[in-house]
């Protein structure tokens, strides 16, 4: 009869381990945070200060900037500052100045900017999802980043962290709507940052599941964007 | 109130962390979803948050229950989007989730309800006391001891009738 030690025995030599892929990629998105949590401590201590020496001016300052925001965005045209990728070894960049996001749609009702990173020379419209002639010459290894950065009246979207990262688990595997081809596979986000700009993501990948290299090389080239 | 013991998130304190817990972190949230896929991204997220909430941890005490809690979090969060996505696009195909396929010991620990895996797995696994098992799963000690002496012999159970 199995008694409790040889259960947990056994279980602790058998319960299942993180694989190496998930292992990595975690590694890499825990580095960047703490990176970014270093950036922001550097940051705080100046914030403190003022605040304790000035609570009241601080205050009467928020309140005069709401009233002045209200009345600007209340008359004002919409604008969003066009995304960009680093031009990074092996990666094809480009990016696209503001405009209305449709014929006949104002700009004061919405905007956007398109951005796309790509390990092949990008051949498509900005924003033509899917890329069908840049993924013809996918190769499996290749990796095509589109971006479309928007800001609109009222927001859209779920706020979010931005830039973000992509990960296993969001990566579809194909075929996508309108594509031949089979051996691809996607991520597609949607993410509102706290500026109310509204980040609309498609990560495709050359082959059904993307390697873990894939996955870290499309994720830092993610976190070159400016935007 | 003494003041607290602050960790550094500086990249050498973080790689040390992250060796030294990521395993528990994993095993925690894969005993709260059985699949491979969230635990990753539900200890991946565990672990991003802890970092970036490292300036209010009180180092002196231990890390491990304190990551584990947040992977344990974490891990029932995304069972809970998901069920809610899942019941938004019923009528659409998806594809079944990967599980990974297990026998004897660990099939009769995955077969447990949730409540009595995660227990088990949280003390007999990762190796937690009781009291810091009763408080990664927010629950009574006296609660996770019963629910611990229930999944210890629904094991014993499964495991005796395959042999038999």
């Amino acid at each position: 009869m199995p008694d409790t030690a040889r259960i947990e025995r056994k279980l602790r030599e058998h319960y299942p381990l993180p694989t190496q892929i998930a292992t990595e990629l975690a590694r890499e998105a825990v580095r960047h945070a703490a990176e970014e949590e270093s950036r922001q401590a550097g940051r705080q201590p100046r914030l403190r200060g003022r605040r304790r020496r000035r609570p009241i001016l601080i205050m009467a300052g928020a309140a005069i900037a709401l009233v002045a925001a209200g009345v600007a965005v209340a008359v004002s045209l919409l604008n969003v500052t066009p995304p960009r990728f680093s031009a990074a070894q092996g990666w094809h960049v480009g990016s696209t100045p503001t405009h209305s996001c449709d014929v006949g749609v104002t700009r004061g009702r919405c905007v956007m900017a398109e951005a796309w990173a790509s390990t092949v020379p990008y051949r498509d419209c900005p924003n033509c999802v899917p890329p069908h002639k840049t993924l013809a010459t996918l190769p499996p290894d290749g990796i095509i980043i589109q971006l479309t950065d928007a800001r609109e009246r009222p927001p859209y979207g779920t706020p979010g962290s931005w830039p973000t990262q992509i990960r296993a688990s969001q990566v579809t595997r194909g075929p996508f709507e309108g594509v031949r081809r089979t051996n691809l596979s996607y991520a597609q986000l949607v993410v509102r940052s706290p500026h109310n700009v509204e980040h609309f993501l498609f990560v495709w990948f050359g082959r059904p599941h993307p390697t873990a290299q894939q996955l870290v090389r499309a994720n830092a080239e993610l976190r070159t964007v400016r935007s | 109130m003494a003041p607290k013991d602050e960790l550094p998130a500086d990249a050498s304190t973080v790689d040390a962390l992250f060796d030294e817990h990521w395993v528990t972190a994993w095993r925690a949230a894969y005993s709260v979803t059985k699949r491979r896929d969230l635990a990753d991204d539900a200890a991946q997220d565990a672990f991003v948050n802890a970092v970036r909430s490292l300036a209010t941890f009180d180092s002196s005490r231990p890390f491990a229950p304190w990551i584990a809690k947040i992977a344990v979090n974490r891990a029932r969060d995304l069972l809970r989007a998901e069920r809610r996505q899942n019941l938004a696009s019923l009528d659409e195909t998806t594809e079944a989730p990967v599980q990974v396929q297990v026998t004897g010991l660990l099939a009769a620990v995955a077969a447990l309800p949730s409540e009595q895996r995660e227990v088990v797995v949280l003390h007999h696994v990762l190796g937690f006391k009781l009291g810091e098992v009763a408080e990664i799963v927010g629950a009574p000690e006296g609660t996770v001891a019963s629910r611990l002496g229930r999944a210890v012999a629904q094991v014993r159970q499964t495991t005796e009738a395959e042999h038999a």
